[in-house]
């Protein structure tokens, strides 16, 4: 016992490797939210005018409503008045032209955070878009993706550049009446991605984003946008992470991918966000509405999650099926630890006949941490021959620890074949025997376990993503069985 | 949408309202043979009937059930209770029902006790069967003591109309190998039934209570089950519902299983417009254990709802649930199972699994087996399937000459059968009853 208790002790001392804060000057508007702020922040952005307009009726609405209250997680009330909505590093009023004109210490952080900016990123092979607190400020290798016809810009951009995709699409598959978060987002996100993949392209690169709160007492509020059209594919990851402070800090981020027919998104995220200290004092509040909607035949859509920091996690990334044959995947592994909380899951809307869906969730839950899958699938009549299979497995770690499963079935039509399965253990004593027999210290055998545990989801990463989340994973359980 | 939401909603509490009317009308002159040690418990559970409200449209306990229907029917029958004893019908549903092994039937009709019926108990000091309304002051405020009144908004509605109900106490040590039959019978008149059946298994005893619905017409039951098996007791508890298509029937058990004891459940339901079952388990000891089977099988434009609840309390505990659904036509099914392991329930094993066949296009089913779950050292899984029969099974049986209609029939009589099966070395005669039930519905449904 007393060896498990320094190895608790190691992982207690453990730091959040990416809490640093960087000091650079800033724009950041006061505390509050009202009218103005929004037109303040569409103002600054240069919006034309449906965007002001959508984001005002965004508000409106977002007015009416309540927090929801019916995920498993407990929430010290936030006030959404005490918080600033518009923060952006100061730069030359012209912008960076180049990666040369960054500023050196925005630099300097993603190269902390190990983020391959620069020329490490053409070996990689990754075009990267870099969101600071509220704007992007760096995306690579735009110019070798216009030639193939891709659009990897920052939101922002995207609205000045491309406003008759943004009007047509934007919204579309999470309006802005879908939720009390998707709401607020709606009225003050501002940045994000946005990617469109022309006709019958299968964009020559993985894109990649990563997003970073850095400045205090604010709310990143994002947005990415992704479409697909017909026949084209793309691959896509984001990661985030935030310093450590001692307050909550708000993220309220949607995505919404559109998938024409033949089409493929493959939609990677890594959540790093800081995830509180170990008596639950601080951490980023995680509000995130995802959605995909396969609009043709055989578009398909694969969302693969590591959820391993946030003190609050609340997301679902769900697929519309609404094309004949079309595809949805949701792979997830999700860490909690100390005192984290997180509920999330998936849906799965099946409309199109013969549309198939997967659900492979792997929850991970030590020290104080609570964790809920929640999770719909739902047949409509329509959709003849429709399959699911859906399996989400607990490993718990530690009497304190949590792992609840809230699994919808709705199910309309008799030619659909769904299938669930769930399982909840801790891990075996004779697993760790074995291992620990054979000389592996504790904390190897307990990685092993746990890394072949998530294995079916690690190896739906790209490569260079699935031996870094397989990193944080060890080091947000290191030592933890016990 | 929102404004049919608004609209269930408003016609829930009207109902509530008369029913208000009609509690006070009650309270004012009572039913002549109600037992006044009831009335404190009455009292109390309206209140908390009052407050509570019926089920809103947003409880996420009735998202798929609409119980506006339940509530204007109560409304309407309770408002002219109390009603003149017609015979006829509940003899008439009578002569279908087996006589079980033990010769021990209590009959309750439209929730009152009725000896006439009733197949006579031979006085026991080991087995006591003792209707509320038999109960003087002092057992009655036994039978009562322990009864959960306010679980939920309709064991309160129980609890509040309670007239009459039968405790059964086994005494420590003995076994009843043999079922004792209790049916209650809504005979289809206006008349809302509030049932109420309590039984306490003595330490080491072993007991088989059938619980056994039975109506005409457009009936309204809303029936409560309480037990309590104490310590290295054993209890195997049935409970059908076979009520006329008509019928509304929402059912109430709450269990309580200490340690060492094991408790029992089949529950089948094949009758009833609207069926809703719930079933709460609570494994206060150590090394108690549960075993819960259910079947529904419903076809038309019916409704049946079953919600489980397992509480793993205490460590080394064990729960095993099995529920399987049969749906035809338009007729639509509710599975809702929660398996709770509280902190220090260590050791804890608790699988669920719940498998549903589709017969037809526009029949539909809602299933949600949920896990929750506050330590580390248990071993919990869930599973749920819904699909069509098998076509291999069917091939098999087809290419040996088998035709489609009788090989259809034979694959969802297996698939019941297997449920039906679990009562079999308890009450052959009972598994033989439900078995010819069950065929009674399936040329309805192949």
């Amino acid at each position: 016992m007393s060896a498990k208790n320094s190895e608790v002790k190691k992982l207690v001392d453990k730091k959040y490797r990416h809490g640093f804060v960087t000091d650079i000057g800033s724009d950041t508007i006061p505390p509050g939210l009202n009218e103005d702020v929004i037109r303040l922040i569409s103002h600054k952005k240069d919006e034309p005018q449906f965007m002001l307009d959508w984001r005002l009726k965004a508000y409106r609405y977002w007015e009416t409503l309540r927090e929801p209250d019916w995920a498993m997680l407990n929430i010290d009330p936030i006030d959404y008045q005490d918080i600033s909505y518009y923060s952006a590093p100061k730069q030359n009023d012209d912008g960076p032209k180049s990666l040369d004109e960054v500023d050196p210490k925005l630099l300097e952080t993603y190269e902390k955070l190990g983020i391959p900016l620069h020329e490490r990123a053409a070996l990689a092979g990754v075009a990267v878009d870099a969101v600071f607190d509220s704007v992007s400020v760096t995306t690579t290798f735009r110019e070798k993706l216009a030639d193939a016809g891709v659009i990897f810009c920052p939101f922002s951009d995207a609205v000045k550049d491309y406003p008759e995709l943004i009007e047509k699409y934007l919204g579309t598959v999470v309006p802005y009446r879908d939720n009390f978060f998707a709401a607020l987002n709606s009225a003050v996100f501002s940045d994000g991605s946005f990617v469109y993949i022309p006709k019958g392209v299968r964009c020559p690169m993985e894109l990649s984003t990563y997003f970073r709160i850095n400045e205090a007492k604010t709310g990143q509020f994002e947005r990415t946008l992704i479409i697909a059209d017909e026949g084209s594919h793309v691959s896509y990851l984001e990661g985030c992470t935030a310093p450590m402070r001692d307050e909550n800090q708000l993220h309220a981020a949607v995505v919404e991918l559109i998938i024409h027919k033949e089409a493929e998104i493959k939609y990677s995220t890594v959540q790093n966000w800081y995830p509180g200290d170990e008596e639950g004092r601080g951490g980023i509040y995680n509000f995130v509405t995802k959605r995909a909607d396969c609009r043709g035949t055989n578009s398909k859509v694969s969302w693969t999650q590591i959820e391993a920091g946030s003190a609050i996690t609340w997301k679902y990334p769900s697929c519309v099926l609404r094309g004949e044959n079309s595809v949805g995947e949701f792979y997830s592994v999700a860490v909690t630890n100390n005192m984290q909380q997180a509920d999330t899951g998936t849906k799965m809307l099946h409309i199109g006949a013969n549309s198939r869906s997967t659900i492979i969730s792997k929850g991970i839950s030590a020290g104080h941490a609570q964790q809920s899958y929640r999770g719909l699938v739902k047949i409509l009549p329509t959709a003849h021959n429709a399959r699911n299979h859906t399996q989400c497995d607990s490993l718990l770690m530690g009497k304190q620890s949590g792992a609840h499963t809230f699994p919808y079935m709705e199910i309309k039509n008799p030619t659909a074949i769904v299938e669930h399965e769930a399982t909840t253990s801790k891990i075996a004593d004779d697993q760790l025997f074995y291992c620990r027999q054979r000389g592996l210290s504790e904390e190897d055998a307990v990685n092993m376990i746990v890394n072949g545990f998530c294995k079916e989801v690690f190896r739906e990463l790209p490569m260079e993503f699935a031996v870094e989340a397989q990193a944080l994973l060890n080091v947000s359980l290191e030592g933890a069985v016990g | 949408m929102k404004k049919i939401i608004q609209d269930r909603d408003t016609r829930s509490a009207a109902a509530l309202t008369t029913i208000e009317a009609a509690f006070e009308k009650l309270q004012a002159e009572p039913a002549a043979g109600t037992p006044a040690w009831l009335q404190p418990a009455r009292e109390m559970a309206f209140a908390n009937l009052r407050d509570a409200g019926f089920p809103r449209v947003k409880d996420e306990d009735w998202k798929y059930t609409n119980l506006t229907g339940f509530a204007e029917r109560s409304a309407a029958y309770l408002e002219n209770q109390p009603l003149a004893v017609k015979d006829k019908t509940a003899t008439v549903l009578l002569g279908d029902l087996p006589i079980l092994e033990n010769q021990i039937r209590i009959v309750f009709v439209n929730g009152l006790y009725r000896p006439d019926l009733s197949i006579a108990v031979q006085p026991d000091f080991d087995l006591e069967l003792t209707p509320y309304s038999t109960a003087d002051s002092s057992t009655g405020k036994n039978i009562l003591h322990q009864q959960p009144i306010d679980h939920n908004v309709m064991i309160a509605l129980n609890t509040a109309f309670l007239a009459d109900g039968l405790a059964v106490r086994v005494a420590d040590n003995k076994k009843v190998g043999k079922p004792i039959h209790v049916i209650f019978i809504a005979d289809g008149q206006p008349c809302a039934a509030q049932p109420r059946l309590s039984i306490n298994v003595g330490r080491n005893a072993h007991a088989l209570v059938v619980q056994h619905h039975i109506s005409m017409g457009e009936s309204l039951t809303n029936a409560v089950t309480t037990i309590n098996c104490a310590e290295q007791s054993q209890l195997l508890f049935v409970r059908l519902q076979n009520e006329s298509e008509q019928s509304m029937h929402v059912a109430n058990q709450v269990v309580r299983v200490a340690a060492d004891s094991l408790f029992n459940s089949i529950s089948i339901d094949f009758g009833s417009q609207l069926a809703r079952n719930d079933l709460v388990v609570d494994l206060c000891g150590e090394r108690a254990q549960a075993n819960l089977y259910g079947l529904f099988m419903t076809n038309g434009q019916r409704h049946v709802d079953n919600h489980l609840r397992v509480d793993h309390h205490a460590a080394h505990t064990t729960s095993q649930e099995i529920y399987r659904g049969i749906l035809n036509d338009k007729a639509r099914g509710v599975f809702n199972g929660k398996i709770i392991v509280h902190t220090g329930a260590d050791g804890t094993d608790a699988q669920m699994s719940n498998r549903n066949l589709l017969l037809s296009e526009q029949a539909e089913i809602d299933t949600k087996p949920e896990l929750e779950i506050y330590t580390d050292d248990i071993k919990c899984a869930h599973g749920a399937t819904t699909g069509q029969l098998d076509m291999n099974s069917m091939f098999y049986l087809r290419a040996r000459g088998i035709p489609e209609a009788s090989a259809r029939m034979m694959l969802v009589s297996a698939f019941a059968q297997e449920i039906i099966d679990h009562i079999r070395s308890a009450s052959p005669a009972l598994a033989d009853y439900l078995s010819t039930q069950m065929s009674k519905q399936l040329p309805d449904i192949t």
